[in-house]
């Protein structure tokens, strides 16, 4: 259950990251998560699509229609300078947040 | 079983209650999601029926997506919310600065609302839309009050004395108009309800505050008497009020939960209803008032169960019972 809770502050970051690498479309990025944490992440697929929409509406992504290789119609998601602006900003205090934690959590270990 | 996937994309359709094109577009996207889904699954090794299956319970219950849909889309921005609120404004203008009786002021400023209104409802339906809609309408609504009540009191005059108060071509014209003029309120009302009943209580906010300035001034003489001067009082609160029905549809755009949204609307009627009635210069009783206010409000939540007539009966497979916060459970097999 805590590791969902960290997910759920943290799934519009790491949508954002995703997109820094390329245009990618709602079913690659389930894919994607779920590959690069090994498992770990199994996102919860409804939640995804409102999640990308909330980011198209603020500006951070655009959502651009195209096609599958089958014909079908897809939705490629890529981030815009303002989503790029937001993304620095929330890796740099990742960065402080998780060194704080660490910090005091790991102080034992170190 | 293509049955299947169509009825768990119709029931998200139906709960998601936004603009058409958004309305379509999330859907073509669920459907592409879920068609790929299962087309992998099978290459692994699944049936069709086991992998629309699984897809569909990995996805969610249409419950929860259209909710967090809703959630994101029923906001609005700071421009939806500036132009939804402009016609509770101009009217709250007309009153602070005792305008409203320049009737040609008044008459073109309608035509042009009205004209705003069919434009931006031909191109997509805005958010903004409903208040436009909402003031457009309040002429037939209101023209429709006003003949009705006349044909009552042409009806009365003939029964009592047997003699029309007005002459016989009026009162075939008004015969004729009552008719016409709910059928234009029917058509408008039907087609906002069947998207959401939520945006027709919206776009109805003006009137319990119109209906009553109406009855008001036919109280004080009917509505192309000598006034002017003997209103001027009683013009500031109606523009309180109108400046408050303003606030309360930009708060309302900017809520994105439906039940806050519908507490808003009907605490704001009730609460605001009351004030109207103690701004006139009459002590109305207690009861009177309460009764007032428990019918404005139930005039404002009216629509839903218009919507529950209009709609059909979802698909019977979607087990209703199973919704839970933050669980997926939903599965074509579960009948």
């Amino acid at each position: 259950m805590y590791h969902k809770e960290l997910l759920k502050g943290n799934t519009e970051t790491l949508l954002l990251f995703l997109l820094t690498e390329k245009p990618m479309y709602g079913y690659q990025i389930v894919k994607e998560i779920e590959n690069r944490s090994q498992g770990y992440f199994q996102f919860k697929e409804g939640t995804l699509y409102p999640a990308l929409h909330r980011l198209a509406k603020a500006g951070w992504v655009d959502g651009i229609w195209g096609e599958a290789s089958t014909g079908a119609p897809r939705r490629y998601y890529s981030i815009t300078a303002k989503g790029e602006g937001v993304l620095k900003e929330r890796l740099q205090e990742w960065e402080r947040f998780s060194s704080a934690v660490n910090s005091i959590m790991l102080a034992e270990a170190q | 079983m293509e049955a299947e996937l169509q009825g768990y994309l119709q029931s998200i359709t139906q709960k998601l209650k936004l603009d058409p094109t958004t309305n379509q577009e999330v859907v073509l996207e669920l459907q592409t999601h879920l068609e790929e889904k299962v087309k992998e699954l099978e290459q692994e090794g699944l049936t069709y029926r086991e992998a629309l299956s699984r897809a569909v319970q990995d996805l969610g219950h249409p419950d929860l997506i259209a909710k967090d849909m809703y959630s994101v889309h029923s906001r609005g921005s700071w421009w939806d919310i500036l132009l939804a609120t402009l016609p509770h404004l101009l009217l709250a203008s007309l009153f602070a600065l005792h305008l409203w009786t320049r009737y040609i002021l008044v008459a073109v400023l309608i035509i042009v609302v009205t004209i705003v209104a069919l434009r931006a409802w031909k191109q997509g339906r805005p958010k903004w839309a409903y208040t436009w809609l909402g003031y457009s309408i309040a002429g037939p609504a209101l023209s429709w009050l006003l003949s009705l009540a006349a044909l009552a009191y042409g009806a009365y005059s003939f029964l009592t004395t047997g003699a029309l108060p007005f002459s016989t071509p009026i009162f075939i014209l008004l015969v004729a108009y009552v008719p016409f003029s709910l059928w234009i309120m029917g058509r408008v009302v039907i087609k906002v309800v069947k998207q959401d009943w939520l945006l027709a209580s919206l776009t109805a906010l003006p009137f319990p505050f119109l209906t009553s300035w109406i009855l008001f001034l036919n109280w004080q003489g009917g509505i192309f008497a000598d006034h002017a001067p003997k209103f001027q009082e009683t013009d500031g609160d109606r523009a309180m009020v109108f400046l408050a029905l303003a606030i309360t549809t930009a708060v309302f755009m900017k809520v994105g939960h439906r039940f806050l949204k519908i507490g808003l609307l009907t605490a704001a009627t009730g609460v605001l209803i009351i004030v109207t009635m103690a701004a006139i210069p009459f002590s109305f009783g207690l009861l009177t008032v309460t009764l007032i206010a428990i019918a404005s409000v139930a005039f404002m939540l009216s629509p839903a169960l218009l919507q529950s007539r209009l709609n059909k009966p979802e698909p019977s497979y979607i087990p209703r019972d199973s919704v839970e916060e933050g669980t997926t459970n939903w599965s074509p097999n579960e009948r």
